[in-house]
């Protein structure tokens, strides 16, 4: 090989190991919602406030008052569906036995969701530093006049909505020109229009990273 | 083996590409995948900053009138959204489910707007002492609308919002507050949506007129983010003309 073959081999090497490098280094993976065109549910706050920390194992303990078994398994299987959404935060939750609330106005332990029975329905988080804004605990208030309606999917979608506010996504709605009515994310307000999907729809997986 | 000057530049072409890939261009495509996510006007340490402090144990006003409303205002706030703090919590707050749930100019759920410069600001505990709220005197530059007909440009108004620092009697203080609500600063301009509640009003939102004449949202949600820099004279046209235009029509 003659040398100005060998300099022409070594700039065509250069010319495709920085195509390469370039292509690699912009390549990401879009979880879900490189299939749809999404316009996401909002954060409540610029991240990442009002979220749990990374890899954070939550305990959940669900309000004894709804005696029926079936009524907190719907709100664990809507809130076990984050466990399962490849949002990279790595928060797990768990346990999901009943607790016996005697002061509902009590704060929970470190890292403990309640989730009680009582008015007005929203999320209450507890944050150790002020400007970091990250859960230590939070309870779910869900109004007691409440009832597993939408062919018994509605706790499913409180259990998901609800807990998808810990992660501190906002509501998806018309008025914060979130694309709340196509079901595309399960931060939206309409809970016949759930998402098919098991990681409470695309569009909200893709803003927890 | 000698190299050329070509494959020099080659050399380099290809390195400046790499390290702009991973640091320019990659910076950039991060901010595109959160379309929403417009940088807020303050920071945390600043919207802190404008939160007022109740004292665990306030003294009552001496003055008999004063103490009346002072009662009156602390009774109507006795419904609290908020829990007890834990021993380490600085910070308890509350999220209603859809919260700002109306346009960038809530003009259908606020009975009163006005131009409004922000005097003083205090906090309270409720009357039965679960809830924290603040209140704002403030003097009224301009009546864009109101309910109350006798409400004159120059009057000093009170205008109330749930949350507020609250000092315990061991120094240690504990914020509370609902999410994406911001507290008016003291001396600043604002356009206030307001609701009247007996001889006061109701904060539903605002938007601070800056001393650099831009327009700075109150509170944190996407639709107030729209008007987030926009010229002053601008928004409040803009402003006049909505409530122009949802006046009814006379024949």
């Amino acid at each position: 090989m003659s040398h100005k073959q060998k300099q022409f081999a070594i700039q065509i090497g250069l010319i495709v190991f920085g195509v390469v490098f370039v292509a690699l280094t912009r390549f990401e993976q879009r979880a879900n919602c490189q299939a749809v065109n999404c316009v996401p549910p909002p954060f409540y706050e610029a991240p990442p406030q009002y979220s749990w920390l990374a890899n954070t194992i939550v305990t959940v303990k669900i309000d004894d008052t709804w005696t029926n078994s079936t009524d907190r398994d719907f709100f664990k299987e809507g809130i076990e569906k984050w466990n399962a959404a490849l949002n990279c935060s790595g928060v797990r939750f768990v346990d999901f036995s009943t607790q016996h609330f005697t002061d509902y106005n009590a704060a929970p332990p470190d890292n403990t969701m309640y989730w009680q029975r009582k008015s007005p329905l929203g999320v209450q988080y507890f944050v150790i530093n002020q400007i970091q804004r990250r859960l230590r605990a939070a309870i779910v208030p869900i109004i007691p006049g409440f009832t597993n309606d939408y062919n018994n999917s509605f706790f499913v979608y409180l259990g998901t909505h609800e807990t998808g506010h810990t992660l501190d996504l906002g509501d998806c709605l018309a008025s914060n020109n979130c694309q709340f009515s196509t079901g595309h994310s399960i931060m939206g307000d309409n809970p016949s229009l759930i998402p098919t999907s098991t990681v409470g729809g695309p569009c909200s997986v893709i803003m927890i990273r | 083996m000698p190299i050329n000057k070509s494959t020099y530049f080659v050399l380099i072409l290809v390195l400046i590409i790499t390290t702009l890939s991973v640091t320019v261009f990659k910076s950039e495509k991060s901010s595109g995948q959160r379309p929403l996510q417009v940088p807020t006007a303050r920071s945390v340490e600043d919207d802190l900053k404008r939160y007022p402090t109740a004292e665990y144990d306030e003294p009552e006003p001496s003055d008999t009138s004063k103490k009346l409303v002072s009662k009156q205002r602390q009774k109507r706030n006795n419904d609290s959204v908020f829990a007890k703090p834990g021993p380490r919590d600085e910070e308890v707050a509350f999220a209603p489910e859809a919260d700002f749930n109306f346009p960038a100019f809530p003009l259908n759920v606020s009975d009163t707007i006005v131009v409004a410069q922000v005097l003083n600001g205090s906090a309270h505990r409720s009357e039965n002492k679960a809830n924290v709220f603040s209140d704002f005197e403030v003097r009224v530059d301009e009546i864009l609308k109101a309910r109350n007909s006798a409400l004159a440009a120059g009057e000093i108004i009170t205008l109330e919002r749930v949350g507020g620092f609250l000092r315990y009697p061991s120094g240690r203080k504990v914020l509370f507050r609902l999410v994406g609500h911001g507290m008016p600063e003291v001396g600043a301009r604002y356009v206030f949506f307001l609701n009247t509640v007996d001889q006061d009003y109701r904060i539903v939102t605002g938007y601070e007129l800056s001393v650099t004449g831009v327009v700075i949202p109150l509170d944190n949600s996407a639709q107030f983010r729209s008007h987030q820099g926009e010229d002053e004279t601008n928004f409040l046209n803009a402003l006049r003309k909505a409530i122009k235009d949802t006046l009814p029509q006379q024949e």
